[in-house]
């Protein structure tokens, strides 16, 4: 008898949790298919959005061709904000969907191009590129003599970024020498010049994730090798390259930028949204090579240590 | 061709034809295997060049993207370093996009600057090149989708690189293989030709065994037999052998028995021949026995007569030159009486046959002394016709039987003839041929009837009332037992005439 009313009660339940289902809610969530490891960087964002907002959003996640069922879907969610992560999510968005919604879009390292007039407006961008700001305060922190930064990059790609960089050096007193190339070979040689003639203990490298002027295959081991020999600052906006041999890097907190992007869509919900259309990261991490650390003669002490939460090589 | 090795293999032992058609298999063998393992070896370096100069390339690509990207010459050197250090690469540069080189290494030869698409992979008679565009991967977009772990990558080029390998070191690779497999193989087959000599002499021995025992069966030795070794059909020859042999040893012998007492019979035949004979010439002195006793006759009453004058001359007291004339005559009739008394000791002789130089007219003339008597009884005239002297090859007292035989019976025949006609005895004495003495003895009897002449040599067949029938008979076996025959021809009413054919001495080399 207990049976029968606990099965009874399962049933109510699970109806009641389909009515809930299927009632449209104001935000959804549409995430590229993904393999390990990059499944888990979105599950961790997804559970970053989940954990700020106080209901389940719909979620799609879109295969590597997109999908002619994603416009369908919208429709049916009638979400008025939609967060999308990733290019191809914003892709399958843009070129399916009616623009009667606001995006927030997430996990891109450059601000989406391509959108129309009417979309425009609605379109609030997290970059994946860590936010100068954190960089160059952790650069200080490490190497208080450092004056100078220099950095390569292209304007289509990332100006908005240097921009801000470039604001936010003058504010902390140092001086940021920003080298636009057009192209991967321009890029290569202005690397080649700025580590030719850059002096060593009062200057860094920023070596920025810019697929038009840096090629990490071919160029970064060349950019180690010479900024080891003459015990050049390099720190970088990739986690890769400080295993690789950059002092320092900042990379992405993803639980931390899913509740970002939570609370982002909520006060755009809530016509509450204050804030710039574009920003940098500001959700990050550390990693720090301390082999190269030591080469640089920095101190690697504990309390040192306990500001990053990588070390390369790992530490026992 | 064909039929001098059908003939050379005809010719040559068991052995040597083995190890002939081992060492011909091996050879085919050794050609056809040191081919494949070439042709297969060839194509396997040459495969394996291929792939690791394409490898060599693509690295050397790989090493030029920071020459290219920063269009350094020290850069180009570092890369080409590591491409050059390869012996067969003769030629290596670096080009731009614009096909504006960058670097170069080495020497360079026509017909190496090919267009677009690259990569290129050409043959040329001394070298192959290789073109490897540089191309470094960009990705789209940096994050953490990138289309799901798949390559959202795309290639950027940079510019190419161009190596000219040279062949020498794959054909000094191919000629050192082709020689190492000749060597090898020459080397094994050297090892198996020994191991199969060893085999096959062990396999030919037993047969080579067998053949020994074969040989000295051949040449006489008795008791012989084959070992039973080796294979399984050796072992049947062997077996046949033995039995073959067995039995053979059991024929000898029982033919050894045979020819014995067929020595033995033909001895006892000999000895009844001579006894046969004896008897035969014995009968004959009986025959003739009035007729010694009438020669015996003459000279006995020539000596009485004789010896009655000398005793009147002695009661008359004559001289002795008288006597001695009459004791001569005394003598020599004594010795005629001796003659005669020695002619038929001789004839009587028994013994065993001696084959000697027989003068054939001395010897008829001696016969035709013995039976002077009764050709003069019977008025018969003979006559001795000799151009020659041969000397027949047999025994003289058999010799003297056989032509008495034929002379008496010729006397028989005669005798009865008393028609007046001519009683004639004529004998031929000459040459047959290169070998045989020919003696013709004819008379002029009566002639025999064809139907007689067929049985006349047949024993027990006469035609007298009181012979035995055995004459002609013994006369023709004593002829063929040494060597020689006898043959007869008549015409009845004009005579019969014998002639006997006898081995004769020297009368080849005449």
């Amino acid at each position: 008898m207990q049976l029968f009313f606990r099965r009874c009660l399962l049933l109510i339940f699970g109806f009641w949790s389909l009515g809930l289902c299927a009632e449209p809610q104001p935000i959804s969530v549409i995430y590229p298919e993904a393999n390990a490891p990059f499944k888990d960087i979105y599950d961790e964002i997804l559970s970053g959005i989940q954990a700020h907002l106080s209901f389940t959003p719909p979620m799609l996640r879109v295969g590597t061709t997109i999908q002619e069922n994603v416009g369908a879907w919208l429709t049916q969610q009638n979400s008025k904000v939609v967060i999308t992560l990733g290019s191809k999510s914003f892709e399958a968005v843009q070129k399916t969907a009616s623009p009667s919604f606001s995006m927030v879009v997430g996990a891109v390292l450059f601000p989406p191009t391509g959108l129309d007039a009417a979309h425009s407006g609605s379109v609030i961008t997290i970059s994946y590129a860590p936010a100068p700001q954190l960089l160059f305060q952790r650069l200080k922190r490490l190497f208080p003599t450092v004056q100078n930064i220099h950095v390569v990059y292209n304007p289509e790609l990332n100006d908005w970024l240097i921009k801000e960089a470039l604001k936010t050096a003058e504010e902390m007193g140092l001086k940021l020498n920003a080298e636009a190339a057009s192209d991967l070979k321009a890029g290569a040689n202005a690397y080649k010049n700025i580590l030719d003639a850059m002096p060593s203990s009062k200057s860094a490298l920023w070596i920025l994730q810019d697929n038009r002027t840096f090629n990490e295959a071919a160029m970064l081991p060349d950019i180690l090798s010479k900024s080891w020999d003459k015990k050049l600052i390099a720190f970088s906006s990739s986690l890769a390259h400080a295993s690789k041999g950059v002092v320092f890097a900042l990379y992405p907190d993803n639980r931390k930028l899913g509740e970002r992007l939570g609370k982002i869509s909520k006060e755009v919900l809530e016509q509450k949204y204050t804030g710039t259309r574009l920003m940098s990261l500001s959700d990050t991490k550390a990693a720090l090579n301390t082999r190269t650390a030591d080469h640089l003669g920095l101190k690697v002490t504990r309390e040192v240590m306990e500001e990053f939460d990588l070390t390369f090589p790992p530490q026992g | 061709m064909l039929e001098t090795l059908k003939k050379h293999l005809t010719q040559t032992s068991f052995k040597t034809q083995l190890l002939l058609l081992f060492v011909m298999g091996l050879s085919i063998l050794a050609i056809v295997v040191t081919l494949a393992t070439t042709v297969s070896t060839h194509y396997l370096m040459e495969n394996m060049f291929i792939t690791r100069n394409k490898i060599l390339v693509e690295a050397f690509a790989k090493q030029s993207t920071l020459a290219l990207l920063y269009g350094s010459e020290e850069n180009s050197r570092d890369a080409v370093r590591i491409v050059s250090a390869f012996q067969s690469v003769e030629y290596a540069a670096i080009h731009e996009v614009n096909h504006k080189r960058l670097f170069e290494y080495g020497k360079s030869v026509p017909g190496i600057d090919l267009p677009p698409p690259y990569p290129i992979q050409k043959e040329l008679d001394a070298h192959w090149v290789f073109i490897e565009p540089v191309v470094v991967m960009n990705p789209i977009d940096k994050e953490p989708s990138n289309g799901g772990g798949q390559s959202n990558q795309k290639p950027q080029f940079l510019g190419y690189v161009k190596v000219l390998v040279s062949k020498s070191e794959l054909q000094t690779i191919q000629s050192t293989i082709v020689l190492s497999n000749g060597l090898i193989i020459f080397i094994l087959s050297a090892i198996l030709y020994f191991i199969f000599r060893k085999l096959v002499n062990q396999m030919v021995e037993p047969l080579q065994t067998l053949t020994r025992t074969m040989k000295k069966r051949e040449e006489g030795q008795t008791g012989v037999r084959a070992s039973l070794q080796g294979a399984k059909e050796l072992h049947t020859i062997g077996e046949a052998f033995n039995q073959m042999i067995n039995v053979l040893e059991e024929r000898e012998e029982a033919l050894i028995k045979e020819m014995h007492s067929r020595e033995k019979a033909e001895e006892n035949v000999r000895q009844h021949q001579r006894e046969l004979a004896h008897f035969s010439r014995l009968k004959t002195m009986g025959e003739m026995a009035s007729g010694i006793a009438h020669e015996l006759n003459q000279p006995l009453a020539a000596i009485v007569n004789y010896t009655g004058g000398c005793l009147e001359r002695l009661q008359t007291e004559q001289t002795v030159p008288e006597f001695v004339a009459v004791v001569q005559k005394i003598n020599d009739q004594a010795e005629r009486a001796g003659a005669i008394i020695h002619r038929l000791k001789d004839f009587l002789r028994k013994g065993n046959a001696v084959t000697e130089s027989v003068d054939v007219r001395l010897a008829i003339e001696n016969v035709l002394k013995l039976i002077e008597c009764e050709l003069n009884q019977y008025e018969i005239k003979w006559s001795v016709q000799a151009n020659e002297c041969p000397k027949a090859l047999m025994d003289k007292t058999h010799f003297e039987q056989v032509t008495l035989n034929i002379i008496q019976n010729a006397i028989e025949a005669m005798k009865e003839n008393t028609e007046g006609k001519a009683r004639l005895l004529t004998i031929t004495v000459g040459l047959s041929g290169k070998e045989m003495v020919e003696v013709s003895i004819k008379d002029t009897g009566p002639g025999i009837p064809p139907e007689i002449l067929e049985k006349l040599f047949e024993p027990f067949f006469t035609t007298k009332e009181e012979g035995m029938g055995m004459g002609l008979s013994i006369v023709s076996s004593i002829l063929e037992s040494h060597g020689g025959r006898i043959q007869v021809s008549s015409m009845v009413g004009e005579g019969a005439m014998f002639k006997l054919f006898m081995p004769g001495e020297g009368i080849r080399d005449k």
